[in-house]
């Protein structure tokens, strides 16, 4: 039986032992009549079977594949089985690096990395713990996946590796794939981004100027507290709302175009002046600066700007233009009243000189007809025909008349003002003013005698162009065509030119004494001091005896002019006798002030020479002051104690004296030490010291600043600023000035001609210097041919000094910058320009105060200041020096907010040209170890 | 037009070197001219046993008439364009 069964198994295994060699013959002999070519073959009922070759090698082909992708990858995987050894690994996890971690990747195969984790100890091994608990959920199924941040200590350093564990088959798990991912750059800069982001809105949180920041679709994504303050909205209401509609919804297409393309074109910044609508509708117009902002990647991501509130600014600018032109309109009708010769021509002319000097859109002059007791219109310019004739038909209308302004001008003998033609309801013709481009109107009576006899009517294309200044200007000038109407005529003409004096068109002493008197009650009344100078110009006989008495004539007459285009007022102003001015200043402040006020009129007045028939003339005048009410409360006493203060002055060689004697103490003091200056100049007591300016890149020295010392034979070394505001009181520092330039062009090129290692001087600038037409001229002159010459300096000029100075600083400094003198602001922060004013200027180097370096490590918004100062001069193109640097701190704090140059006490103060080409130019370059 | 289907087993490597073959011959003799379809037997088993086809890689030239067989993977070009009736005359 057994061996039947063992017969009928062997004759099986033998059948299938043939039927195996025989699929081995066929396959062999079908592959040699193909020549290998054939994969596959397919049975009659459309199974295909893959020959052994071909599947040994797609086997091998896949498993290869498979494996180069999976070595391939930078992360660590590794294959466990269901019971955790690890039963395959990628590249990278063979080749790591052990690190501190039992569970970063690294274990060798076959080893059981649960319990690999599960044996830990010691810092960490919680963490181990953890991600045992993990792979054992997801190898029982209990869980999909599980993953895991963490970061360990390698041999390269501190790491952050995110894990991840993948089960194998889905229902249930036979094993499962452990995955880290090295995440540590990501993890780094992400971390970066944010304390960055952070540290920037802190900054701009706290920065007193409005921030915004938008997306490409002009959406506001961030805005600071300030912006929020100045239009009354809320972080909520804002943020995410399209700027355009939100703050400027007048803008049409065109500005949100304008937007998208700068973005588009990525211009690196721009800036604009614009207005905001805040949430109660009014209006601020705002200077902006803008700049595009950009990812990590370059990619442009929408904008950041800050601005500024310009509009009381450019309310105060406009208010000095309307004053101005008020101005120009008083001193021509002032001169018009002496030479009109009868009232048709005083009406034309006034309107005319209104118009034209004034830059009124139109003026007219009606007067009250005796008979009819109508208003007539009399002269009008500006030539709105129709207006005017809408104007006088309504005048001429009985009923009509009474409503119009003009008329309750004249009946009520108090000037009307519309601030807004548009809105008023008093207006009667407001459309046509505006077709006729009027904004703002106002009408004067003329009072002659008590009674009104017409009013004169001022039109203005300016809205809120009549304020309380203007006013009184322009009553004062009614006043004076009053005055006039009620001269004019054969007989009262020899009386009204009493009142003036014809050579130069001001008023005369009589007329003089009269507005002396009016002005001294009011000052009793105000309790004001009221100062009266008399001012005698030298030498003016002498004029009138060598060239003649009309030369003497012009002489007197251009001088007046000067004074009228002074600081002076022209009422206040008076030609009181031959070779005699008096000026009026009311409010007068203390007398050390007055002289100053004297000292800069001088100045202004006598510096350049007056030029008569082809003849260079310099002139100087003495000056007697008396002060009301000490030295009496009386017009003709006022006058008389100024005129024996006068004699004083003349008898003593003072310039100038006041009538009380202690008064005079004081101003004798500073007189001295000017004296001692003049001498100063000539015997050649300055030097200059210089600082060491250094780079914070290198350390190294990259230039110096001079500054100036007086060496007293007295006193010593006296600092600047103990004598440099008398420089400029008495004119010496156009003296002085031009030798410190000169000097400092004289160190640089003898430093390069003995092969020191010369540095740019920087040198100071007085507004004085500045305000100079002939400066640039001045220095091209002390540059000379040389040129190395130009290397040699740096201007430095205040921000105080440039908006003083205005455009004309501009133009001088934009032709010194030609010559390749580089221009750096000094003081930055302390005066009121704006950055944004900054990118108008000609200017190379930005210096931040002292007080703000001072600043920086005391409060947060210290530093978020400097920091914004820096990165918007950087985007001006601006080199940023910080001056006043003393401590490691704050060296180390300009440092890291990307300050380029620093200067200060840290680590040298302005030392002597001796010590300082020793210790700085040396052969040996000097360099400073930063912190 | 030539149209062609090519008969292949995945992408074992004969069956990969033929459609390789394939695109370059075409590209050379037939440009713009042929259109290929490919068939993988192990996807499509009904169509190799509908189309009568027993061993892969396979050429099947559907047009012009009259219509070809060539089993292989398709390596020695001038063979292959024989057995098209493409000798190089005619291309």
């Amino acid at each position: 039986m057994t061996r039947k069964r063992h017969a009928a198994e062997d004759a099986v295994a033998q059948e299938m032992s043939n039927l195996v060699e025989t699929l081995h013959k066929t396959e062999q002999r079908l592959e040699e009549l193909t020549a290998g070519e054939i994969d596959a073959v397919v049975d009659n009922s459309g199974r295909s079977f893959l020959l052994r070759r071909a599947q040994d090698r797609m086997r091998i082909s896949e498993a290869a594949k498979q494996a180069a992708v999976i070595d391939a990858l930078p992360a660590y995987i590794a294959l466990l089985d269901a019971q955790g050894n690890i039963v395959s690994s990628n590249r990278a996890w063979r080749n790591s690096a052990r690190a501190s971690a039992q569970h970063a990747p690294g274990a060798r195969l076959g080893a059981n990395y649960l319990a690999l984790c599960e044996s830990a100890h010691g810092a960490g091994s919680s963490q181990s713990f953890q991600i045992a608990g993990g792979i054992r959920g997801v190898l029982a199924g209990n869980t999909k996946d599980f993953s895991f941040k963490y970061s360990c200590e390698s041999p390269a350093g501190q790491r952050w590796l995110l894990m991840m564990v993948t089960p194998l088959g889905s229902a249930a798990p036979n094993g499962a794939v452990v995955m880290h991912l090295d995440i540590s750059a990501q993890w780094q800069s992400e971390s970066n981004l944010l304390a960055s982001e952070r540290r920037f809105s802190d900054m701009l949180r706290n920065v007193d100027l409005a921030t915004v920041m938008l997306d490409c679709d002009a959406r506001i994504t961030f805005c600071n507290q300030c912006l929020l303050s100045l239009t009354g909205w809320k972080n909520e209401d804002v943020v995410g709302r399209n700027w355009f509609d939100m703050f400027e919804p007048s803008a049409d297409g065109s500005s949100r175009e304008s937007f998208r393309m700068r973005l588009v074109e990525a211009t690196d910044g721009w800036h604009g002046e614009g207005a905001i609508v805040t949430r109660s509708g009014e209006a601020r117009l705002m200077r902006w600066h803008n700049s595009v902002l950009r990812s990590g990647s370059g990619a442009v991501i929408g904008s950041a700007s800050i601005g500024e509130d310009i509009t009381e600014q450019r309310s105060a600018e406009t208010r000095i233009k309307h004053l101005n032109r008020v101005h120009a309109v008083l001193s021509g009708i002032n001169t018009l009243i002496v030479h009109a010769k009868d009232r048709e021509e005083l009406y034309r002319e006034a309107c005319r000189i209104a118009v034209e000097d004034g830059g009124f859109r139109m003026s007219m002059i009606a007067m009250v007809d005796r008979q009819t007791s109508m208003v007539v219109p009399a002269a009008s310019a500006g030539k709105d025909e129709d207006l005017f004739t809408s104007i006088a038909n309504i005048l001429s209308s009985r009923e009509g008349a009474p409503s119009t302004l003009i008329v309750q001008a004249i009946e009520s003998k108090a000037p009307l003002v519309v601030n807004d033609s548009l809105t008023d309801p008093r207006v009667l013709f407001s459309q046509k003013y505006a077709a006729a481009g009027v904004r703002s109107l106002a009408v004067f009576p003329l009072i002659v005698a008590g009674e009104s006899v017409g009013a004169l009517s001022l039109f203005s294309a300016e809205t809120e162009f009549f304020h309380a200044e203007e006013l009184k200007l322009l009553a004062e000038l009614t006043n004076d065509i009053s005055y006039a109407i009620d001269h004019i005529g054969k007989q009262e003409r020899l009386d009204y030119l009493a009142f003036y004096d014809v050579l130069t068109g001001l008023a005369n002493r009589a007329l003089f004494c009269e507005r002396l008197e009016r002005n001294l009650l009011a000052a009793t009344k105000s309790r004001s001091q009221l100062a009266v100078m008399l001012l005698d110009v030298q030498r003016f006989r002498h004029v009138n005896e060598t060239l003649g008495r009309d030369a003497g004539d012009r002489l007197l007459a251009e001088l007046a002019a000067r004074l009228a285009a002074s600081e002076v007022d022209v009422v206040r102003l008076a030609r009181i006798d031959a070779d005699h001015f008096a000026i009026m200043i009311l409010d007068a402040p203390a007398e050390a002030e007055v002289a100053d006020r004297i000292d800069k009129l001088m100045v202004e007045i006598f510096t350049a020479p007056f030029r008569i028939d082809g003849t260079e003339l310099r002139l100087s005048a003495t000056v007697g002051i008396a002060v009301s009410p000490d030295d009496g409360t009386q017009s003709d006493v006022l006058l008389r104690n100024a005129d024996t203060a006068l004699k004083n002055a003349n008898a003593s060689g003072a310039r100038y004296l006041f009538y009380t004697q202690k008064m005079n103490e004081r101003v004798a003091e500073k007189l001295s030490l000017e004296n001692r200056l003049r001498q100063a100049i000539d015997l050649e007591q300055f030097v200059l010291h210089y600082q060491p300016k250094i780079s914070f890149a290198t350390g190294r020295l990259t230039g110096c600043e001079a500054l100036i010392r007086w060496n007293d034979p007295v006193a010593g070394l006296v600092p600047p600023g103990k004598f440099i505001p008398i420089l400029e009181e008495t004119g010496l520092i156009f003296e002085v000035g031009r030798w410190a330039l000169r000097q400092a062009r004289a160190d640089y090129l003898r430093w390069r001609a003995s092969g020191l290692a010369a540095a740019r001087i920087a040198v100071n600038v007085s507004p004085l210097q500045l305000r100079n037409r002939g400066f640039a001229a001045e220095i091209r002159e002390i540059l000379g041919t040389d040129s190395l010459a130009s290397e040699a300096l740096e201007l430095e000029v205040t921000e105080g000094m440039i908006m003083e100075v205005g455009k004309d600083s501009i133009a001088t400094l934009q032709g010194i910058r030609a010559l390749g003198v580089s221009i750096a602001i000094d003081d930055f922060g302390t005066g009121f320009s704006s950055l944004s004013y900054l990118a108008r200027l000609p200017v190379d180097t930005l210096k931040i105060d002292r007080s703000f370096v001072v600043e920086m490590t005391v409060a947060p918004v210290g530093l978020a200041l400097v920091s914004t100062i820096i990165t918007l001069a950087h985007s001006l193109k601006l080199k940023v020096v910080a001056e006043g640097v003393e401590t490691e701190e704050q060296s180390r704090l300009l440092r890291l907010l990307s300050c380029d140059e620093m200067q200060g006490f840290l680590f040298s103060k302005a030392v002597p040209r001796e010590e300082f080409e020793t210790k700085f130019l040396g052969p040996a370059p000097f360099e400073f170890k930063l912190p | 037009m030539f149209r062609f289907r090519l008969y292949v087993a995945g992408d074992a490597t004969n069956s990969t070197q033929a459609i390789a073959n394939l695109n370059a011959l075409c590209r050379e003799h037939l440009p713009k001219r042929h259109e290929i379809e490919v068939v993988d037997v192990f996807r499509h088993p009904e169509r190799a046993l509908h189309d009568g086809i027993f061993m892969t890689p396979a050429l099947v030239k559907l047009s012009p008439s009259p219509v070809r067989n060539i089993i292989g993977a398709l390596s020695n070009v001038d063979t292959v364009l024989l057995a098209l009736g493409l000798d190089k005359a005619s291309t």
